[in-house]
């Protein structure tokens, strides 16, 4: 009786680990295009690409901690406002970000598909909100600062550098490059 | 209370051929354990990091053995492959977890590669310009081609769409395209593709520690060794029990006899 029951327990337990191996699918917390639409009251601009010369990538090793995988990077522009949507692996697998700036400050970052097993709390808004108004100083580092989350470090490395990188490429678009 | 030599005796002997058959079973994996200990410990001596193995086994329990066969398109001086969702412009890797291709064309000297949800924008030299997600996409894509205009056209479930070679916008068009056609790859290049997608192998020490924790002999093989190491307590607690008794009955019976 007592053998069939941590059977029964075992059992279960393999269950519940079978769905957490699940929770490393894909979870897309907002589409892109919708996060485009939100971000300039639905009026979505034609995308443009910024080419990324030396200097670019330069500063983009310096902010992610390596060299950016791409040659070009897409954008969205309405006057002095940008949007960006760029990815970043937070331990194993690409974590896609969206970012509004304004006039030099975020406006706004939100997680739009997560893909790792842990660490999803970097999506939610009580970490977010803490980049709302950060701009980037002359060491390409916020001027707020930003509270990590335990148990999800890397998570918050990989949103926390794409936030820098999408001020940093604004700055460089609003210069007029 | 005491000694009661009749029952004592099974109890013992017991014990003691348990004692032996865990440790028979417990040995073969100690000695494996122990090796690669010794050989793990002194990995940096021993060069091992930097010694790797290329085998057609250890690349396969690795994971290192491409599942699917490769898919491939001929483009003027340059072959474009995927194999096992990984992606290659002749045999450089480009990009991993690049979906399954559906087609690659060559537009305004840079190279597009389509898989069912994203295009990797790319020079002919393999260098990635841009990843171009679902969202950039006009639907699901089916198939890539060029319009006769030289547009990039794109076939996907939402119907044909084209786009100028930067793939900025689509628009909707019905237009006659020439679609990308699968191409066998020569054997030789897929012999190059075969090493870029394993790497140099697998280092030694990593095989070692994976020999060591059981993990290379599938997942469920590190709860044996598990086993063993509590086999390993039981062997030395039941070899102090046994060797305290021992004596103590030697001196009991020779107290009994005078």
């Amino acid at each position: 009786m007592h053998v069939t029951r941590n059977l029964g327990r075992i059992l279960m337990l393999s269950a519940c680990l079978s769905v957490c191996g699940i929770a490393e699918a894909e979870n897309v917390f907002q589409e892109p295009e919708s996060f485009l639409r939100d971000a300039f009251g639905g009026q979505v601009p034609k995308p443009k690409v910024l080419w990324l010369t030396d200097q670019h990538r330069a500063a983009a090793a310096r902010i992610l901690q390596h060299s950016p995988h791409m040659l070009r990077v897409r954008y969205w522009r309405a006057g002095g406002r940008t949007a960006w949507i760029l990815e970043e692996v937070g331990k194993e697998r690409p974590i896609t970000v969206g970012i509004v700036v304004d006039g030099g400050a975020i406006d706004q970052v939100a997680v739009l598909v997560y893909r790792e097993s842990i660490g999803w709390e970097v999506r939610r808004r009580f970490f977010t909100q803490q980049f709302e108004q950060a701009e980037l100083n002359e060491r390409l580092m916020l001027t707020k600062p930003i509270d990590g989350i335990i148990g999800a470090t890397l998570s918050v490395r990989a949103v926390t550098g794409v936030a820098r990188l999408a001020v940093y490429l604004h700055g460089e678009v609003a210069n007029g490059l | 209370m005491a000694f009661d030599p009749i029952q004592e005796r099974p109890r013992c002997s017991l014990l003691l051929r348990w004692h032996r058959w865990v440790g028979f079973v417990a040995a073969l994996i100690v000695v494996v354990m122990a090796v690669t200990g010794v050989l793990i410990n002194h990995a940096t001596k021993l060069n091992l990091q930097q010694t790797h193995v290329d085998s057609p086994i250890i690349t396969e329990r690795y994971g290192l053995a491409p599942e699917p066969p490769p898919i491939s398109y001929h483009l003027p001086g340059a072959w474009i492959t995927w194999l096992d969702g990984r992606l290659f412009l002749n045999a450089i890797l480009v990009a991993e977890q690049a979906g399954q291709g559906v087609g690659a064309i060559l537009s305004d000297g840079m190279v597009a590669a389509a898989a069912q949800d994203q295009i990797f924008l790319m020079t002919r030299e393999g260098v990635l310009i841009e990843r171009l997600p679902g969202h950039a996409l006009p639907g699901r894509i089916a198939a890539i081609g060029e319009a006769r205009g030289g547009e990039v056209v794109v076939d996907t479930d939402n119907g044909l769409f084209t786009s100028g070679s930067d793939l900025l916008e689509w628009s909707p068009a019905e237009v006659d395209a020439i679609w990308s056609t699968l191409a066998p790859l020569p054997a030789d290049l897929y012999q190059e593709v075969l090493q870029a997608f394993r790497g140099p192998g697998i280092s030694l020490d990593r095989i070692l520690l994976d020999v060591h924790t059981g993990r290379l002999f599938g997942s469920w093989v590190p709860y044996v060794f598990d086993a063993a190491a509590v086999a390993l307590l039981f062997l030395a607690i039941s070899g102090v029990v046994n060797g305290l008794r021992a004596p103590g009955r030697r001196s009991r019976g020779s107290g009994g006899g005078s």
